[in-house]
This record gives structure tokens, sequence and C-alpha cells, in this order.
């Protein structure tokens, strides 16, 4: 029988021969993203620790912790990051402070850490992200002080499920519409399990919409997602990689414990939520909602395509006066190009409130205008739609699409971006 | 390494959630862990409290552990921090199970488990050899052994102990 992307790499990654399912292994890592908030800098200067390889951690600046309530704020973690690096001779460059920063899952991306047949691990609960890349990107949360002691980490080598791709996305319709796809068909298939794509439509896919998908791997109840590395990974990720890689890919007859294909040319705009994830229901059924907030951002949708979706739609219109609209741009090298393309200037003639780069308003947690008062209903393109996560727990989140949240921003109520009037004539 | 004390069974879904409230989220993203423990279970089994004894077993069905993993240290957390002795399952969310682990803490798929006890019965497991006994019913089982790598971090304590002692 042969192997799996993800067998693949653990055997590189552990010095075996190869591994199967259930097999308990230590696979070396790549390197180590974290966010801006983390607690292992007071146990490291506690107990007077190491870490394995200082040039292989990063810090990304991009929750920006805000209230005075959690252990880690902002205003004193920012210079703890700073201060701890110089102590354990992690390189200055390696952090990613205001000006380079962005989400810690989108840097790793961008600046050729994520490469092709590693182990990437990522603090942040969405590190899933950089599956895009054709590496194993595995979140640690709370578990990354054992794995910068020794660079390697403790695993069960996971099952594999296989979703073959075919056909393209129709005008409109992105990544996070195919997320919700998933949830709602694989929720208990995908438990614990690695999503490895291939076939023909994976081509067809930009490295964004791979992102995207890829992100979703916690909703879908996946433990990651893996895309096979063709032309298009190559070709983003050659100029920007820090050191030579070696792809995988899966033998034709790697084991699956399940198989499912796709026509992304099926795909359709959905939503997701309030309250629950799994919520997952066709734009029509939500049709007409008022809404009070709008959000595009997060990790899920914060790139230069979901921007310039929305730019799209909001060049010529105006965002309805009783609507808040802001938009977070996921990284510094995102509105870096969303400034020099325009897309910048369409969204903020709209009447949107571009905010510096980072995780934005999808949690209240973090430095954003953007919070939800009692009563209120907002459509985002985060990645969570819990009760409260925005801000009051008597308002309600809707997940969709950024086509979808700039649409329904414009006509103050949801609605599909194909039935928005056109803009005023004056504005063409 | 044994786990042995009564078992409280719950249904498939039990997310770290439905284990912690998440309108509790202010103790976790405070460490306040004791806090935490006070809310054990409080929207699924309010009397669980009452009834729990330090050293009981949670037996849940399949995917324990879903939801979002900005929720899964104060579930855990919580869990040890009542005295209950480990978590079993049918089935687990892998990144729920790998944050137990890294914390010391026992939370194992042991598929077959649900129809082995009953509410309430007192079991026996020997993690090692995967062989257990309901003490109420007087029933033995097998289950899949806990693999070596993962013992030695919950003897360990945690996996950050476990990871000094390989590089000392």
């Amino acid at each position: 029988m042969g192997s799996t992307m993800t067998a693949k790499i653990l055997a590189r990654a552990s010095g075996a021969e190869d591994v199967s399912a259930g097999d308990a292994v230590l696979a070396k890592i790549s390197f180590l993203t974290c966010l801006d908030g983390q607690t292992f800098i007071d146990t490291f200067r506690d107990r007077g620790l190491k870490v394995w390889d200082p040039k292989k951690i990063i810090f990304c600046f991009d929750h920006m912790f805000q209230p005075d309530w959690m252990k880690v704020q902002a205003v004193t973690e920012h210079p703890k990051i700073r201060s701890f690096a110089k102590e354990q001779g992690i390189p200055e460059e390696n952090i990613y402070d205001l000006g380079r920063n962005g989400i810690s899952h989108q840097i790793p991306v961008e600046h050729g850490w994520a490469l092709p047949g590693t182990v990437c691990i990522g603090a942040d609960t969405q590190s899933s992200t950089m599956g895009a890349t054709n590496c194993l990107a595995l979140p640690a949360l709370f578990g990354v002080d054992p794995i910068i002691i020794t660079g390697d980490m403790w695993m069960i080598v996971p099952e594999c499920i296989r979703i073959t791709l075919t056909g393209a996305f129709p005008r409109g319709v992105n990544g996070k519409d195919f997320v919700y796809r998933l949830i709602a068909d694989l929720g208990e298939v995908a438990q614990g399990r690695v999503i490895e794509f291939d076939g023909p439509g994976v081509l067809n896919l930009s490295m964004d919409m791979r992102l995207a998908i890829a992100n979703g791997s916690v909703q879908i109840g996946a433990l990651t997602i893996i895309f096979p590395a063709d032309e298009v990974l190559l070709d983003y990720i050659q100029p920007r990689a820090r050191e030579a890689f070696a792809p995988v890919e899966a033998d034709p007859d790697a084991e699956y414990v399940a198989h499912f294909e796709y026509d992304l040319s099926c795909i359709r705009p959905l939503v997701a939520g309030p309250d629950q994830i799994e919520l997952v229901r066709p734009l029509d059924d939500v049709m007409g909602l008022a809404v009070d907030a709008a959000y595009v951002g997060s990790c899920s949708s914060g790139r230069l395509s979901d921007l310039a979706l929305a730019a799209d739609i909001l060049r010529g219109r105006q965002v309805h006066p009783t609507v808040r609209l802001v938009v977070t741009p996921i990284s510094a090298e995102t509105y870096c190009e969303a400034s020099r393309t325009g897309i910048l200037q369409d969204l903020v003639d709209a009447g949107a409130t571009v905010t510096q780069p980072g995780c934005g308003a999808c949690y209240s947690g973090n430095l954003s205008p953007l919070k939800l008062s009692d009563g209120e209903r907002c459509i985002s393109t985060s990645v969570e739609t819990l009760r409260g996560r925005m801000g009051s727990k008597e308002s309600e989140i809707i997940l969709a699409n950024a086509a979808v949240v700039a649409a329904s921003a414009v006509a103050g109520r949801i609605i599909d971006p194909a039935r928005l009037p056109a803009p005023e004539e004056a504005l063409i | 390494m044994i786990v042995q004390g009564r078992a409280w069974k719950y249904g498939d879904n039990l997310g770290a959630t439905d284990i912690v409230s998440a309108d509790y989220d202010k103790l976790g993203m405070s460490h306040d862990w004791d806090g935490c423990a006070k809310h054990l279970l409080e929207n699924v089994d309010p009397e669980f409290l009452q009834k729990l004894v330090p050293g009981d077993i949670i037996v849940a069905g399949s995917r324990l552990g879903t939801g979002h993993a900005h929720y899964y240290t104060s579930a855990i957390m919580a869990c040890k921090y009542a005295g209950i002795a480990a978590l079993f399952c049918e089935s687990v969310n892998a990144l729920f199970q790998r944050a137990a682990i890294d914390q010391g803490y026992p939370i194992w798929p042991l598929p077959g488990i649900g129809d082995f006890v009953n509410d309430g019965d007192r079991l026996r497991i020997d993690l090692a050899s995967g062989e257990a006994q309901n003490e109420t019913t007087g029933e033995s089982r097998r289950f899949q052994p806990v693999p070596q790598l993962v013992r030695d971090i919950l003897a360990a304590g945690n996996a950050l102990d476990w990871a000094l002692a390989r590089v000392a």
C-alpha cells in the first residue's frame, strides 16, 4: 500500500522509512510561527529555558489584544516579545513587527518559511492555513513549550481522507464558500483526519483560494489540510523560499479512509451561523435580514482577492448610512498590494473603514473599531460565529464571502451581489 | 499506568464549550482554572458537580472535544482541577487530545467503551496494556493500549518536563 502526503512528510520528519496511521512518532519541525500573545515566554523566563534553534522561531504581530482582563495585551506583550527575542538570540527580522506584520499563518507563506514537504507549526488555532503550500501545518496552541525545547513534536500519525477536485469556481464564489460546503458535508468524517486534495480542479485554484480553504480545517473538524505541489504553488513559492525544499505527492495506491469528489463549478455562495458554524445555508435563506455591521478580513478572508471582490462590488457605490463596514487586510504585503492596485481607494471611497493589518474584528479582544452591541447583526467574512465573539452576547454573526458582505453593506440587508442595483449613473 | 474510578457517561459531540461554556472565556483567558472547574458541564448536566468525587472518570461518545481550539485549555484544565482522573470516548478531536496530553492529562479514545460501561459503573483500566475491568458488572475487555511515547509524557507530568528530560 502506498503513502499519503501526510505519511510521507511524517516519515521524512521522523527519520523513518515509512509510517502508518496510528503510529506514535517524533517529527522534526521546520519552524514555529507565533501570534502576538504567548504564555511560553513567562515559562521560559521563569525556568531559564532556551529554545532549540532561535533562527527558526518567528513572531507575527496580528491580534493586538486589548482588554485588561486578558493575560496578554498588545501594550505589554509586544515589548515582551521583542525583549524575549533578544534574550534568546532570535534574529530581529524574525519579528514581523508593525509595518511588516500580518496574521501568523499568512506571514510564513508570504515570506517563504512554510515550504513543501515539511512540518510547519503555528501557535494559532488556524495554522492549518499553511497547508496550502504542500506542508503538514499543525496548530500547537498552548503546547508550544515542549516543541521549542527539542525542535520536534509527538504525533499519532493521522488517517487521511482524499478529496478530488474538478472544475473552477463560478464568478463571485471563493474558497470560503467551499469551506462552508465541506463543513456541511464532511463534519463527522473529517474529524481528526487530514484532508488531502488532488485532481485537475486544484490547478484552477489561486493561492489565495487554497489558503482560504486550508484555513477552514478546524471548523470542518479536520486535523489539517494539504494541497499538492503544482505549478501554481511552485511559481508562488520558489521566489520566496528561504531554503531548498522537496515537495511530496501521494502514491496512486495511497490508503485513504474516505474519498470524495467535488466539481468546483457547482459551488454557490453559502452562509454560516448565527451562533453555530455548522448551520450552513444557501444565501437565499437569509436574504433580506437587516445588518448593522459588516466585516471583510480575518485569516479566512483578508487576502488581496477578497479585498478585490469587495472593491468590485463597492466601486461607484456607497455603504448604507446605517452600516459600519470595516476592512482589515491580512498582512502588510496585502495592504501594500491593495494600495498599489487601487483597491484601497475603492474601499474608502465607498465609505469602508480600513484598519491596520492583522486579525481585526474577528475576536472582540483584538484592536478593531468594529464591536457589536446589543441587538446588532453583523455579516462577516471571519472564522467564527460564536455568540459574543465580536462583542455583545446579544448580537448575531452571519458568515459569508467578501462579495456578499460588501453587497450587504451597501444594501443595509443581506443581499445576493448579483441582485444589487447598478451603481448610480453619475458615478460611472 | 492505572486509572480507576466511577464513570459518568455523556453522549456524542461533547464539545469544549459544553465542558466549560464560552460564557466563562474570561476565566480561561485569566488562567483561573479553579474558576473554570466550578462551571464544569454546567449546561449539559447541572447536577454533575454534586455527584462528582475526585478520581471519577468521564466517558463520552464520538467526536469528543469539538469546537474552536481557543476554548480547549479551559475545558481540559477544568476537568483536571475538578479532580476528574481521565476522559475516555469513542473518538476524539486530535487537537483537543493533543492539548490534554501536553498538560499530562489523559484523554484517550477507547472504541467500544460506551458498550462496556453504564453511567455510574466503577471502571479500572491499565493504559499500558489496554486491559479494562468494569468492577460493577464484573466484565473485562482489552482495548488498544496507549503508546509508550504518550505514556512517557503522562508519566513526566506534562510535555514540557518530558521534553526537558530529553535534552538534559
